[in-house]
Order: structure tokens, then C-alpha cells, then sequence
């Protein structure tokens, strides 16, 4: 059996003191393990069950950095830029040893991350020192990139390995994994993203938000009645698919509607709720001014 | 439309299912009733779990109106691990067919101690696993009907983590110059995405250099802990009445998130009002609003 390797946590209380300190002086990351000892009273491990590893902790930063410096950091602060470094350190992240235990699943080793061995990256990638990207927790800077990488990874030699990472929008990302109750079942979540992508195919980019959102809401409700995780991977894509298509077909729908009612009133027919409302007040200026 | 909904089917009661409650241990250990913590845990102990149900296969068929030959069931054993109130992965550790007339099942599995957080969330139930040719409108028809279920949620190490967030701290050593550094207790939560888990984005912390208070709190004498729970009620409760994006999402929040504890908590102290009413109350009444939910963060006094 390999030995968990128990990476530094930074408690709650110290990061709200740090995240604090930062916006005064800007953060200097951690770079050694010497440097390392300047957090010892806060920084804590787990007590037992493994080999206390900070090594693996710098090593893990030492190549975010070099990845992020491959798209241009520190100079480079284009969003685009920020994107491709986002999926470059998603697969880097979900690849990583240092990830595969139960030492992923906290809070406080990621902001250990983010506060002590990466705050300029933190600070590069979001402006202003947003408390989320730097605390543990579905928002952290980098905690979702790991979070995406695992459950969109389609495995090791498979076709497209990284194709939901490099395809899904920061929206489509944001629906599902800003969702504990969905993106804590891998294969639920997986599938939910291979149909948004198959849904793309056909659905103009710029309804593929509204789209999700109404996908997302009727998925979440389902998955409170039906168990939707103990199915296999084609029956989630099938169910999904037809979820997708549904509400697709009635964005689709409303649009037409909507573009059929300005033709419809620019013709004299009969007026839409709101052009009614409109004509209303017309009328009842026209009664008490008489114009 | 059908693809929209979910439409209500006939689940199974308990007193069909015989269960024996979840037992765990140490693997290659014997196992022991599971409780609420499973001490001496970490990431080098796996752990070994197993649960039992007795059914009868003809009384099921009787009352989810699917004839006996139609009638598929699953029992599936899932495993959901990391600190909050929703695990953050979960997985599968055994599925068994129900297919004989009376039938014994024994769910069992073992998982790998590296690869759980401080939590062990386990859930059995029984599904519907293809859906039948011919049955009643109220008969579950889709495969993945969830029919029965039982919960039991494990606190891995000393399930401090686990808990609600709340923590002993010298303020002066944690919050040295700090605008509450003398204040009895700090409730600090992440607001901006009621979406969030509650205990994984909230922690109270109780100041240990006021020694008496502090000693009132841990004793838990409702007196104290009254304000105390009114404190946090009320933060989250003002930001949340206030904003229009908690409003927006209000029927949506997954149980154990901010939001979904919000709207309980308002439920609670303002029974029967409605959205606009409570907002108004807020801006017009801020003493009403404030006292209303001071009125239910009442603790009962065991004296």
C-alpha cells in the first residue's frame, strides 16, 4: 500500500488573519521549506496515517507556477490567457499523486495552497483578493480546477481524455460544480457535461447558459426522487440528452415566439402582455389629460 | 413534458424492510454496530462496513402494484466521504438483485482508509432496476426509482471537522489587534453563494480569554447560548432577506447548504409571511425583524 502523503493545512482562523494581512501587503509566496518555517505555529498535518510531505506541496506549486508562466505570468493578464491556464491546471491538478487521497477532500490543504505557497498566482489569476479563491471550498482558485479534473477526465488512453475540460464553458462549470449534491457523484456530473457538449453541437453558443440553467434545475429536482448515480454511465447520457433537447426546444420556442410577437404587433395584430399593459396606460393617460 | 417532471410514484414503507442497522470495523476485524464517530481513524486504516435487510419479495410486489414476474429491485450500497454536510465524493460499494421470494440481503464492502476526509456517510436502498411491462399509474416505472433508503452519517477522526463549526480560540492569540478581539465569540461565515455547504463555510468561533462566558457557553446554558444562536441566525439571515439573489433561488437550495438553512430559519420565525413581507419587515422594522428571530433562537431550558 502507498503511504498517504499528509500535506500542510492552514486552520480557517489563520487564513481570515492572512487574507487580511494580504490586502496590506502584498503576499510573498513560500518558495522553501526553510521559508516554510516562518508558518509553523499556524500551518498543521494530520497526526497520523502517513509521511508528512511539504516537499510535495512546494513541488506541487513549483509547477503550477511553471505552467502558469508558460501562458505569460506574471506580465500576461488577458482573460483568455487565465482560461487556458485554468485547463492546463486542471489536468496538471487531477493527474497529480499528491491529489489521489483523502487529503484532496479538505478545505484547509487547499487554502494552505493558495495562502502560503501561491498567493501571487491567486492574486494574478483573480484580481482584488476575492476570500473564496483563497479559502478551501468549491470556489478555491485551485480545489475546483482539481474538483473539475477528476470527475471530467475521461481516463487514461481514452479518446478526447481532456475534451470536456478543454469544451465546457466557465458557465457549464460553474452550473455543476458550484453543486455539491451534483458534482460529489462523478458519473452524474460527468454525464451532465457530456451532454451539455453534445448539446452544443446544435444549440446556438449564445442559449447554451439559458439552456443549462433550466437543464440544471431540472435535473437537480430529479435526482431528489430518482437515484440517478447507481445508473450506468450510457443511461445518465440518454436520460440527460433528452433533458437537454427538452428545454432546448422550448428556449428555441420562446425565442420564436418572442420574434413572432414584434413581427405580430408591427402588422396591427393582437399585442403581447406587455405591449396590452403599454396601451393600457394609454389609455388611461389619454382619459385623465385628454390627449 | 414528461421529460420535465417527476411524477409521484409508490415508494416502500419501513415496515416492509427487516433492516439491520449498518456495522463497521478495522477490516479484518470483527465489526461493530456503526455509531456517530468511529474513533482511531486515518488515511492507513480501512474500513470495513456491512448492513442487512430481510424482504419479502411478494409483499413488495403487492404494494408497488407490479406483478410479480415484472418486478426488478436493487439493493445498492453507496459510500460518501469529506468534511460538510454533503459528502464530497461518493461512491458505490455494492449492489445485490432481490431475486427470490424471500430474500436475505447483506450489502458489504470495504473502502480504502487514504482515500476518505473526515467523514464516512453511507446510505442503502433499495431501487427499481428495470421498469416493468405492465403496472399501476402510482407504480415507480423508471429504473432508478429511489424506493427505500436509510442513511447513517459517521464522523471519521475525532469528528471535530464534522460537526457544527465551532472552535475554542484565545482571541488575543488568534485576532491580536483586531476590532473583535475582546468580543465573546465570532461568527464567521462566507457569504455571496447560498449554495455553499453550511458547515463547510461557516465556523463559530468562542473567545477562551473571557473565561466565564466561554465556560457558560461549553456548559451550554441556553441563557447564554440564546444570543449566541440568534448571532448567527440573524447574520446570515439579514444578508440573505436583503439580497435578491437568495430570493431568486429560494425554492432551490440543496439541503445542508446556506441557503437551504436560511430558508428553514425564516420559515421559523416568520411562519406564513411572505417574501416581500419579510424583506419589508427588514427595511421598515428592523427591530421586529431582529426580535422575531431572537424569539426562536430560544433554547429550551433543561433546569
Amino acid at each position: 500500500m502507498n503511504t498517504v502523503l499528509l500535506l500542510p493545512r492552514l486552520p480557517l482562523i489563520h487564513a481570515c488573519n492572512l487574507l487580511e494581512e494580504f490586502k496590506e501587503n502584498p503576499p510573498n509566496p513560500v518558495r522553501t521549506l526553510h521559508e516554510l518555517q516562518n508558518f509553523d505555529d499556524r500551518i498543521t498535518y494530520a497526526p497520523s496515517g502517513g509521511h508528512r510531505s511539504p516537499e510535495t506541496a512546494l513541488e506541487v506549486a513549483d509547477n503550477l507556477r511553471r505552467i502558469a508562466m508558460g501562458v505569460g505570468f506574471p506580465a500576461e493578464k488577458a482573460k483568455g490567457v487565465k482560461t487556458y491556464f485554468d485547463k492546463e491546471a486542471t489536468k496538471f491538478l487531477a493527474d497529480s499523486p499528491a491529489f489521489k487521497s483523502g487529503e484532496a477532500l479538505r478545505d484547509d490543504v487547499w487554502a494552505c495552497l493558495t495562502f502560503i505557497f501561491l498567493p501571487d498566482l491567486v492574486s494574478w489569476r483573480f484580481e482584488g483578493y476575492p476570500r473564496g479563491r483563497y479559502f478551501g471550498g468549491v470556489r478555491n482558485a485551485f480545489q475546483r480546477l482539481w474538483t473539475r479534473g477528476v470527475v471530467l477526465d475521461r481516463g487514461k488512453g481514452s479518446h478526447g481524455r481532456w475534451q470536456l475540460v478543454d469544451h465546457l464553458s466557465e458557465d457549464a462549470m460553474v452550473q455543476i460544480f458550484e453543486r455539491s449534491s451534483i458534482s460529489g457523484n462523478p458519473r452524474l456530473a460527468q454525464q451532465i457535461a457530456e451532454a451539455w457538449l453534445k448539446t452544443r453541437e446544435h444549440v446556438p453558443s449564445g442559449d447554451m447558459e439559458n439552456v443549462m440553467r433550466r437543464a440544471m434545475k431540472i435535473i437537480r429536482l430529479k435526482n431528489e426522487v430518482y437515484s440517478y448515480p447507481v445508473l450506468s454511465a450510457d443511461s445518465l447520457f440518454d436520460e440527460f440528452l433528452r433533458v437537454f433537447s427538452k428545454v432546448s426546444s422550448e428556449v428555441d420556442i420562446k425565442k420564436n415566439d418572442a420574434s413572432r410577437h414584434a413581427g405580430s404587433q408591427a402588422e396591427g395584430e393582437e399585442p403581447s402582455a406587455e405591449a396590452g399593459s403599454r396601451s393600457f396606460f394609454s389609455r388611461m393617460k389619454k382619459r385623465f389629460t385628454g390627449r | 413534458m414528461r421529460d420535465n417532471m417527476a411524477f409521484p410514484f409508490i415508494t416502500i414503507p419501513d415496515e416492509l424492510v427487516e433492516f439491520s442497522p449498518w456495522m463497521i470495523g478495522p477490516v479484518d476485524e470483527p465489526l461493530q454496530p456503526a455509531n456517530a464517530i468511529f474513533e482511531n481513524w486515518d488515511y492507513a486504516r480501512d474500513i470495513e462496513v456491512c448492513c442487512g435487510l430481510n424482504l419479502r419479495i411478494t409483499d413488495l410486489s403487492d404494494h408497488l402494484q407490479i406483478p410479480l414476474h415484472e418486478l426488478r429491485l436493487e439493493v445498492v450500497g453507496r459510500a460518501g466521504t469529506g468534511k460538510g454536510r454533503f459528502p464530497k465524493t461518493v461512491f458505490e460499494i455494492d449492489r445485490r438483485d432481490i431475486n427470490s421470494a424471500s430474500a436475505k440481503i447483506e450489502i458489504r464492502g470495504k473502502v480504502k482508509g487514504s482515500i476518505l476526509s473526515a467523514r464516512l456517510n453511507l446510505e442503502c436502498a433499495i431501487i427499481l432496476a428495470s421498469a416493468p411491462g405492465s403496472c399501476q399509474p402510482f407504480s415507480p416505472m423508471k429504473p432508478g426509482s429511489r424506493l427505500w433508503s436509510r442513511h447513517i452519517d459517521i464522523l471519521l477522526e475525532d469528528g471535530g471537522d464534522s460537526r457544527f463549526p465551532m472552535e475554542s480560540v484565545s482571541f488575543k492569540s488568534a485576532f491580536p489587534g483586531k476590532p473583535h478581539q475582546g468580543a465573546p465569540w465570532y461568527f464567521y461565515w462566507y457569504h455571496g453563494n447560498y449554495h455553499m455547504d453550511f458547515a463547510g463555510s461557516t465556523r463559530l468561533y468562542v473567545n477562551r480569554d473571557m473565561a466565564r462566558m466561554h465556560e457558560r457557553i461549553v456548559e451550554g446554558d441556553p441563557f447564554i447560548l440564546q444570543p449566541v444562536v440568534y448571532d448567527v441566525m440573524s447574520q446570515i439571515l439579514e444578508v440573505a432577506a436583503a439580497d435578491d439573489l437568495f430570493w431568486e433561488n429560494f425554492s432551490e437550495y440543496s439541503e445542508g447548504s446556506i441557503g437551504a438553512q436560511a430558508v428553514h430559519w425564516l420559515g421559523m420565525a416568520f411562519p406564513g409571511k411572505s417574501h416581500e413581507s419579510i424583506k419589508s419587515l427588514l427595511k421598515n422594522d428592523p427591530g421586529c425583524f431582529h426580535s422575531s428571530i431572537l424569539s426562536v433562537a430560544e433554547m429550551e431550558d433543561d433546569q
